[in-house]
């Protein structure tokens, strides 16, 4: 080897403390330092399910009307008296220690081994989800005609889950086929442990999947089938009188606690059908803290370019170093959130609609990717994003259609024997998910309310502009890799 | 996820380390890579072999700074596939261009037997530097990064990176036939 070939191998070798730190902010004229605290991100989906008989008027659940102009995010709402009153069974979450001072080894080794133990599932447990995500992704953001969609797959994935579980015959099949699940067993396995692997609430970070069922107690469901959704899916169980305002103000309330209050303009609307034999409620509710805080003093007015026209809006600036995604027809970078996992942000190219491109193959590959894209670099990139605060309500009953699931809203098909075997043309008579995503400077935050109601392609540069300021696509995806949520920007506000 | 974190999963012989490892780091390591190799498929198998010599590594290591520790090794291996391959199938990437730089510093009259005396000699001389000299040396060499990436990282112009290298290599070499290294 040549003495130069030795010099080489030798300044790799030199003391740690002297390598420069390509991770750390550049100090670029104009650019402040960042602060080293992270900030937050949050994000919840409610989903209801209710069954009612055959003839019911379906005006139980009425649309939402305020999720156009959300509120702040509420204080979340403990559960009440009223609530456990009507409680038969309360699901028993795992145990995971507050995130602790990272000094203290013993702490930190306990919190680790809680995560660990959860994030430990069986190889396979994730199987057809990703199939699930590009179908129904395109099933639901296709529509968004200029409009914020926001969806839920892991969301609509549970409440699914026990729609199966509550099912018969060929009702239960097309729901399985949707799911790309081979059987009911396969289905509860590995609900269950997409729910285990996806749970934090440590409170540095949340993502918790919570479920109910709110029974008509003046009808005799099937106990062992009641018992096996709660099971499987973490499920709190509760039974009343529909028609009771009281037992309404308890469904409420564990909707307001179960998405933090993030949704509360939507829940305060929903009131259960009198004549309804079960409603089925699930939420993904999430929030963590980036792992790079946007520093608030560089946040600016700016105009954002949307399908309805210029809209100004605060814009969160930053510079960071990171890896740049790129497809044929979009550019894309994460933002890594503490402990929780990180979001995307994908920019469509000039004169490609968001809606046009979550049909595109290559997105919906990276949006499933985990980890070894092919198409990345790392590059220093000048991030300039709005704060945004997005809603939408999305009726899944079309879309679910689309998906090959018809016979459970049909009165004279739907199998519905596994829950009530006594009751002729039960049908899910609604389906509807209601998510709301917001970040700052802080970080995000999102919640999602699932109801259904039984009635550019060449390499980049080393730097990168990267400016959201038009219709842009975001995906929320879980520390285990599972898409949380996925939406389209279409106005920031 | 924090890079404590990240070293207790590999204590613990949790195979989570590594994807960890590869969402905080894997672009970082692959920018390395790519820097000496300018191969995308070679880059991205020495990123991959990176998490599998770090988890023959810790234990017992327990690195101070995981992103060095990360990126010394993708180095190394991408290195190591450099000297396979020669400059036949990586003419594109800066490490020929490194090498050649390099040989201004040190002569090849009597070979070099001593690395671990040669690493001192070099450490003490990069002490003596100051701060932005001593940062822009090791981006071109131990980062083997482009000439243009290093101004536009310090909002300089290559003219005066290039000058900067030039007269630290002169230092370089000034220091070495001093102490008797490789002349």
């Amino acid at each position: 080897m040549k003495n130069k070939d030795i010099l080489l191998d030798v300044i790799g070798d030199v003391d740690e403390d002297l390598v420069p730190d390509l991770t750390e902010k550049n100090k670029k004229s104009g650019i402040a330092k960042l602060a080293a605290l992270g900030g937050v991100c949050a994000a919840a989906v409610i989903g209801c399910v209710l069954l009612l008989p055959r003839g019911t008027e379906h005006s139980a659940l009425p649309p939402s009307d305020g999720l156009s102009a959300p509120s702040a995010p509420s204080v979340p709402s403990a559960p009440t008296a009223d609530e456990n009153a009507y409680c038969l069974a309360l699901a028993d979450y795992p145990e995971i220690p507050s995130y602790p001072d990272e000094t203290d080894r013993d702490a930190m080794m306990k919190w680790s081994s809680a995560v660990k133990a959860l994030r430990d599932q069986p190889k396979g447990y994730k199987d057809g989800f990703d199939t699930f995500f590009a179908n129904s992704t395109r099933t639901f953001l296709t529509d968004a005609g200029g409009e914020n969609v926001v969806y839920s797959p892991l969301s609509l994935y549970m409440a699914l889950g026990i729609s199966a579980e509550i099912s018969g015959g060929n009702t239960r099949q097309q729901i399985l086929d949707a799911l790309c699940q081979s059987d009911i067993d396969t289905l509860r396995a590995n609900s269950k442990a997409v729910w285990q692997a996806n749970y934090m609430d440590d409170g540095m970070a949340k993502c918790v999947l919570a479920t109910s069922l709110w029974i008509n107690d003046s009808l005799d469901c099937n106990a062992d089938t009641i018992a096996s959704a709660a099971d499987n899916y973490y499920s709190s169980v509760y039974r009343g009188d529909p028609s009771d305002d009281n037992y309404n103000a308890a469904m409420q309330n564990w909707m307001n606690s179960a998405a933090d209050g993030l949704l509360s303009d939507y829940v305060r609307n929903i009131k259960m059908d009198p004549e309804m034999v079960l409603t089925l409620a699930s939420t993904v509710n999430y929030s963590g803290k980036w792992r790079e805080q946007f520093d608030k003093e560089l946040t600016k007015q700016g105009i954002f370019r949307s399908p309805q026209g210029e809209i100004r809006c605060e814009f969160m600036n930053t510079q960071t170093n990171t890896s740049y995604f790129w497809g044929e027809r979009f550019g894309s970078v994460s933002m890594q959130l503490e402990n929780n996992g990180e979001m995307r942000l994908i920019l469509p190219d000039e004169g490609v609609s968001p809606e046009e491109l979550i049909n595109d193959d290559e997105l919906l590959a990276y949006l499933t990717n985990t980890g070894d894209y092919a198409n990345s670099k790392f590059v220093t990139v000048d991030l300039s994003l709005p704060k945004f605060d997005v809603s939408s309500d999305i009726d899944l009953k079309d879309g679910l259609n689309r998906l090959g699931i018809t016979d459970i809203f049909d009165p004279t098909a739907a199998d519905l024997t596994p829950l009530c075997d006594d009751l002729d043309g039960i049908s899910l008579s609604k389906a509807e998910q209601d998510t709301r995503v917001l970040i700052d400077e802080e970080g995000c935050r999102a919640a999602s309310l699932t109801v259904m109601q039984y009635n550019g392609a060449a390499m980049p540069e080393d730097y990168i502009d990267l400016v959201f300021d038009r219709p842009f696509i975001f995906e929320i995806m879980s520390e285990t890799g599972l898409p949380l949520f996925v939406g389209i920007v279409n106005s920031p506000d | 996820m924090d890079d404590l974190h990240i070293i207790e999963l590999y204590w613990q012989r949790d195979e989570s380390a590594i994807k960890e490892s590869r969402t905080k780091y894997g672009g970082y390591c692959r920018a390395i890579a790519n820097n000496i190799l300018h191969s995308a498929e070679d880059s991205e198998e020495c990123v991959s072999d990176t998490w599998f010599r770090a988890w023959n590594t810790m234990p017992p290591e327990k690195p101070n700074r995981l992103a060095v520790f990360f990126g010394r090794i993708t180095r190394n291996l991408a290195i190591d596939r450099y000297r396979r391959g020669r400059s036949q199938k990586y003419g594109g990437g800066q490490a020929a261009l490194c090498l050649d730089e390099l040989g201004e510093c040190i002569g090849e009259t009597v070979p070099i037997e001593d690395k671990l005396a040669l690493r001192e000699l070099v450490n003490g001389f990069l002490y003596t530097l100051p701060d932005k000299n001593r940062s822009i040396f090791l981006l071109r060499y131990w980062y083997m990064m482009p000439i243009n990436e290093i101004a536009k990282r310090n909002n300089i112009s290559q003219g005066a990176v290039k000058m900067i290298l030039r007269r630290v290599r002169e230092k370089l070499r000034a220091y070495l036939e001093k102490e008797g290294a490789g002349v």
